[in-house]
């Protein structure tokens, strides 16, 4: 071993390469710092074994240490290629499959290298030149060799073209990092070429490990001069070329250094024509915008452009661009049009603002029920909700099928007589077509109705009910320079249309409350003829009984006194007497009869009759009627017979009532019935559920004609008029009869022949509800009282 | 034969029913209003009252009503004899304390038997 000056640069060069990759290595999360640790590494060793080489004095010695450089020698242009890769955002694409493709190249060459006096593919024939104290490797060079310069050749300048292209973009921003990318893609091929080409002078000396260590390194120097592997340009530059927002890099010479293809997009001039030249050229467009930020470094805010007739909305951003001395070197714009949020967003805030408006004015109408209050409320809330005093408002009036002016505020409040014709006018338009109609020219406008030439903007909104217009309402500006837009119309359609709800509900309330008050007067009307009908019905019931105790007190004195004279006349053998004396004595029965039956008729009638249920036993009843009529009967030579089966048990009923219709009934039977026969039955029937009692009385009289039959129900008829005079009655009977039949659910029906007989049929439920039944205070005229 | 209180205001009504009752063998006493029909009731001990309901001084549901209030007419029965012949005035009568009821004009066949029930029905409790 010997040391020489060659010995001790190769082995600082070693050494610089050793730190290098230290440095890398602590560096590890900047992006290509792993590879380039790599690199370093990779030369080192390259380095130790050649400054090893260097020393060596056999060629055995020389041969052993230039294949231990081998490992370094194929691990460079990889590591070198890596960086690349890495630094330019490219690492994806360094795949481990890919790794192990490229990898395989520099495995075989080292494998040849070692096994080389096998097949001598590397090298065909070592030479050593002894030059200067030093022994050279020089060998003639093997196929397989050129295959590994060529792929060394082709990692290195893949690695190199990719440094530059990055570097030469981001030239303009970052030109020193950019400088020292170049250098130190640069100086390996320098070094590679010098000594290829004998250039150098002095002994025959590898220079590459030394190019590879300079351009090591630099990247160094740029890891603390520059940040190199801190700030990735490239990246940004990608970040900066897709984004949507404009980028524009100013230097402090105010001429454009960069900008994005958004802000070339917003020019409209080729990318040739910006870059370099002043910003206030460039942006001459806008020469108020130059004057407002020519000095300004730092703002964001909001700016409104006129482009054309374009109004539009930027957010725009300035941004100061210092230097590591905090120097400002330039400025960064970056601006949005926010044009379309900014349009959306003043919609949202319109509409919320209609619906505020619309939502007030519904609270305000709402409560409003007088339509002439609701139409003068309309008016006035949509003159409010687009700003004028001017308004009016037509309502259809459909008998004339004109409209006819309800309201009308400011410059319309004298028009109060307008009536318009379908499709007269604006609003007799709006009728007619049932569409709002604005006219910004009234008075220029061929339809107008009125000459109206200090009118200016007129619109006319329909308001409906269904599909139906009921009315228009109409509003005006007067001042030339404001006009009806679509979206004013648009609010008053849709402020028409509620408007038109509560007018259709304000009517219809007015009507409500008109056939209300109408119907409350015919109820109290009712309410007061039914009290006087009431009033009047008591005053003819307490009639009728103090005219009923009046009468019966000279009633009382008559048949008493008739009773008597027939007693004293029998005791005292005036015989001839007595059928006088009787006379007497039906006559007064008669009337106490009359005035018995015009008291139920009456009741009935009023419909104050009232039932008294109680439960008797049907047969018990039949036996005690049998025992009253039966010398009625008798006595005109007829014979009675009573018959009914022995399961009748009891009914719920009012008795007094059944023992007077079946009383009516027998002796009307008796009456009409000589030298005959009276039968008198009763049966239980049921009949769809239902129970009944059947009465039947039935005699072999004098009979009824069917002519007589159709009023043989009726008030006051009898039969037969001379009947009535032969045979007493009141012809109230079978009227009352049949009514209180009626009154316990039941019925009363007659079948005859005339000189045959009759056959009368009573038919009662067993159990009469309680409904007609009530207060025992009402009156009734006892039977008793009536013979 | 009976001792009878006929109340009666009427005069006509009162001279014919007594008649009729002394033709039928029956002593009778006499009182127009309610007041003397008392008064007679408590010293004569009749053996039955026929009592008219519409009565000055003291009208005939009153009267019935103290009558049977005091023990000592309590047991005499009272027959309402009345031409307030409805179903309401007949029950306000038996409300009072009245034995029995008859109606004007008076069937006597009828009065007679209700005298004779009344009769038999005190003799019945004694």
């Amino acid at each position: 071993m010997r040391f020489t000056p060659y010995v001790l640069a190769v082995t600082i060069t070693a050494l610089l390469a050793t730190a290098v990759a230290i440095v890398a290595w602590r560096r590890r999360p900047a992006p290509g710092a792993t590879p380039l640790a790599l690199l370093g590494l990779a030369v080192a060793a390259w380095s130790y074994a050649y400054a090893f080489e260097l020393a060596s004095t056999t060629p055995e010695l020389v041969q052993f240490w230039v294949k231990l450089e081998y490992p370094g020698i194929v691990i460079t242009p990889l590591a070198w290629l890596a960086f690349a890769l890495h630094y330019t955002g490219r690492e994806r694409r360094l795949t481990r499959f890919r790794i192990a493709m490229l990898a395989k190249i520099p495995i075989i060459t080292v494998l040849l290298a070692w096994t080389n006096e096998l097949h001598h593919l590397i090298w065909q024939e070592v030479t050593f030149d002894a030059q200067d104290s030093l022994l050279l490797f020089d060998p003639t060079y093997g196929p397989w060799f050129w295959v590994h310069t060529a792929f060394s050749y082709l990692a290195i300048g893949t690695g190199t073209i990719l440094l530059l292209r990055s570097a030469l973009r981001s030239m303009n921003l970052y030109r020193r990092q950019a400088a020292v990318a170049i250098f130190s893609a640069v100086l390996p091929w320098i070094g590679n070429v010098l000594y290829l080409s004998d250039l150098v002078p002095g002994p025959q000396l590898d220079l590459t490990p030394f190019a590879f260590t300079l351009s090591c390194l630099a990247l160094v120097l740029g890891f603390f001069r520059y940040r190199l592997l801190d700030v990735v340009p490239v990246a940004r530059d990608l970040i900066i070329e897709n984004m949507s927002d404009g980028v524009v890099v100013i230097d402090d010479q105010n001429r454009i250094v960069d900008l994005n293809p958004i802000a070339l997009n917003g020019l409209q001039m080729p990318s040739s024509m910006v870059i370099g030249k002043l910003a206030f050229q460039v942006f001459a467009r806008w020469p108020d915008m130059v004057e407002r930020y020519r000095n300004v470094h730092e703002i964001a805010e909001e700016v409104i452009t006129n482009d054309g007739n374009e109004r539009r909305y930027i957010d725009l951003r300035i941004s100061p661009l210092r230097d590591h001395h905090r120097r400002i070197r330039g400025r960064l714009i970056v601006w949005r049009d926010i044009t379309t949020l900014k349009q959306t967003e003043e919609m949202l805030r319109r509409q919320n603002e209609e619906l505020t408006a619309l939502h007030e004015t519904s609270l305000a109408l709402i409560n409003r029920l007088d339509p002439q209050n609701v139409i003068e409320a309309i008016v006035a809330r949509a003159g409010a909700l687009v700003g004028t005093a001017h308004g009016y408002l037509y309502v259809v009036d459909p008998a004339a099928d004109e409209l006819v002016i309800q309201v009308g505020t400011g410059v319309f409040a004298c028009h109060l007589q307008c009536r318009l014709k379908r499709g007269q006018g604006l609003s007799g338009q709006v009728w007619e077509t049932g569409q709002p109609l604005a006219i910004n020219d009234y008075a220029q406008w061929p339809g107008h109705h009125f000459d109206f030439d200090w009118l200016h903007a007129l619109v006319g909104i329909p308001l409906r009910s269904g599909t139906e217009v009921i009315g228009v309402l109409g509003l005006a500006y007067l001042d030339t320079d404001r006009t009806f837009d679509p979206e004013e119309v648009a609010l008053l359609e849709r402020f028409g249309r509620m408007a038109s709800l509560v007018l259709a509900n304000a009517r219809l309330y007015a009507e409500l409350q008109q056939e209300l008050t109408e119907r409350k007067r015919t109820e109290a009307a009712l309410h007061h003829a039914k009290d006087a009908a009431e009033a009047a019905n008591r005053a003819k019931s307490t009639f009728l009984a103090n005219m009923s105790h009046e009468l019966r007190t000279p009633l009382t004195i008559i048949l008493g006194y008739s009773q008597l004279l027939q007693m004293q006349a029998r005791e005292q053998g005036y015989a001839e007497l007595i059928p006088e004396l009787e006379s007497i004595s039906a006559a007064g029965n008669h009337l106490l009869s009359l005035i018995s039956d015009i008291l139920d008729l009456s009741k009935i009638e009023a419909g104050r009759m009232e039932l008294h249920l109680n439960v008797f036993s049907v047969a018990e009843l039949i036996d005690e009627l049998a025992t009253a009529v039966r010398p009625m009967v008798e006595q005109r030579n007829n014979t009675f017979a009573v018959r009914y089966q022995d399961d009748l048990g009891t009914m719920q009923a009012d008795a007094t009532k059944v023992r007077q219709i079946l009383f009516n009934l027998l002796s009307n039977a008796a009456k009409f019935t000589e030298r005959g026969v009276v039968t008198f039955t009763a049966a239980r029937l049921e009949e769809h559920g239902a129970h009944w009692i059947l009465f039947r009385v039935i005699d072999t009289g004098i009979g009824i004609s069917s002519e007589q039959m159709t009023y043989l129900f009726k008030e006051f008829t009898q039969a037969d008029d001379s009947a009535s005079r032969r045979h007493g009655g009141t012809g109230l009977g079978l009227a009352i009869s049949r009514h209180f039949c009626q009154m316990m659910g039941g019925d009363i029906s007659v079948e005859s022949e005339v000189g045959r007989g009759s056959t009368f049929t009573v038919r009662l439920p067993t159990n009469v509800g309680r409904r007609n039944s009530s207060s025992p205070r009402e009156a009734q005229e006892m039977p008793e009282g009536s013979w | 034969m009976a001792k009878i209180l006929l109340v009666e205001d009427d005069t006509m009504i009162k001279d014919m029913i007594a008649r009729y009752l002394k033709m039928t063998r029956h002593e009778v006493l006499i009182a127009t209003d309610g007041q003397k029909a008392i008064e007679i009731a408590q010293t004569e001990k009749p053996d039955v009252i026929l009592m008219d309901m519409g009565l000055p001084i003291l009208d005939g549901w009153q009267a019935a009503q103290q009558l049977k209030a005091a023990a000592e007419t309590r047991a005499i029965p009272i027959i309402a004899l009345t031409a307030y012949a409805m179903a309401e005035d007949q029950a306000r009568c038996f409300a009072v304390g009245c034995d029995d009821y008859e109606a004007k004009p008076v069937n006597f066949s009828r009065l007679q038997e209700k005298i004779a029930a009344a009769l038999h029905k005190a003799s019945l409790k004694e």
